[in-house]
């Protein structure tokens, strides 16, 4: 009985890894890469391993997500911020050296998804 | 790289991987034997002579003491690199809670208020989560768990905090710079205990503290202090992880733009 529930919980945590890598969006995938998390955490509970079963539970299943889901909402709003900069530059033209300035800034982060 | 290439590439990775991944999992022990010899000696000597019920935390904070010591430093590190990265730059306003700074449009903190359902979820989440930290982290030598686990719990808790209503409740666990002290704290205690160790009985990490009666609160030696600093000083990094996250995020906003 225990070993099949085993066996089971291997097939999710393979399906579920499977899924995580079918999620195209980011967003999306931090979600699923969390839910992922919890079918390991039951995975290592099954295993006699409940310390790495929490540690899983709240590193995996909430905080890896939670960083990710800030790092895709910081990116999407900087790229944002610079369309509307770039809006606002383009009704006057005494703005439009500092918005090309912003255009070519190679020390910005990548565009928002 | 040709996509012709690049399956050639993954090809010989491949099979450089399947030779010696086969070769582990044939030779490796079968399920559920009692394992190495190695291990039945930490096995024993953590109940018999430190009188730790918990074991892992023996290997842990004890045995392995010296390990666990450099994998507290990276996260600690890893802390400080992420709020050097994430630092306010000059280029950079602080959002006021309308959106509104002084001058130009910038975007404020738009993020829309926690739903009813949310918060009513949250927020005996997070009284649980917080207890449960607590409680894994001072139990660290008796029941599974620990300082690690007790101080990621302590630090999903103030994430709830978060998604129970606003970065303002996350801010508000203490001024700036709390959360790098009580992470400070952890990390020094931590070096001071291996020190102990190191000084009394010439090994980093080695016991110095009376083992207890097996399954008491004061047993296992160190385990219970070495369990609490861990705590500090893992909750704290993570915590401050998150909050340099939380701030880059829903606070700073980009003025260059704005001149």
């Amino acid at each position: 009985m225990h070993g099949a529930f085993i066996a089971l919980l291997l097939v999710l945590s393979l399906v579920g890894a499977l899924a995580v890598v079918e999620t195209r969006d980011p967003a999306r995938q931090a979600v699923v890469a969390g839910a992922q998390s919890l079918i390991l955490a039951l995975g290592f509970t099954a295993l006699a391993a409940p310390d790495v079963a929490i540690a899983e539970l709240v590193v995996g299943g909430m905080i890896a997500p939670l960083l990710t889901l800030l790092a895709l909402a910081k990116a999407r709003t900087w790229a944002r911020e610079r369309e509307l900069a770039a809006g606002a530059a383009g009704g006057s033209s005494a703005d439009a050296s500092s918005s090309s300035d912003a255009e070519t800034d190679p020390a910005g982060p990548p565009e928002g998804p | 790289m040709t996509p012709r290439a690049r399956r050639i590439l993954l090809a010989l990775g491949a099979a450089l991987l399947v030779v010696p991944l086969g070769t582990a999992l044939v030779t490796l022990p079968a399920f559920g034997s009692p394992g190495p010899t190695y291990g039945r000696l930490l096995a024993a000597l953590a109940v018999t002579e430190r009188h730790a019920a918990n074991l892992v935390s023996a290997v842990v904070f004890d045995l392995r003491g010296l390990d666990t010591l450099g994998e507290e430093l990276i996260l600690f590190a890893a802390a400080v690199a992420v709020s050097i990265l994430l630092r306010k730059e000059e280029h950079e306003r602080e959002a006021r809670d309308g959106g509104q700074t002084e001058g130009p449009p910038l975007l404020g903190a738009a993020a829309p208020p926690a739903s009813p359902a949310l918060r009513w979820l949250a927020w005996p989440l997070f009284a649980a989560v917080a207890l449960d930290g607590l409680c894994v982290t001072a139990h660290g030598h008796l029941t599974p768990g620990g300082g690690f686990q007790g101080g990621v719990l302590l630090a999903g808790a103030a994430a709830l905090l978060y998604a129970a209503s606003d970065h303002r409740a996350f801010r508000q666990l203490g001024p700036p710079g709390r959360l790098q002290r009580l992470e400070a704290v952890g990390v020094v205690a931590m070096l001071a205990l291996a020190a102990a160790g190191l000084l009394a009985r010439g090994f980093v990490a080695a016991n110095v503290l009376p083992p207890g009666r097996l399954g008491r609160m004061w047993s296992g030696g160190g385990l219970p202090l070495y369990n609490l600093a861990a705590g500090l000083a893992v909750g704290g990094s993570m915590a401050v992880i998150i909050s340099d996250f939380l701030r880059q995020t829903v606070i700073l906003r980009e003025a260059r733009w704005w001149r």
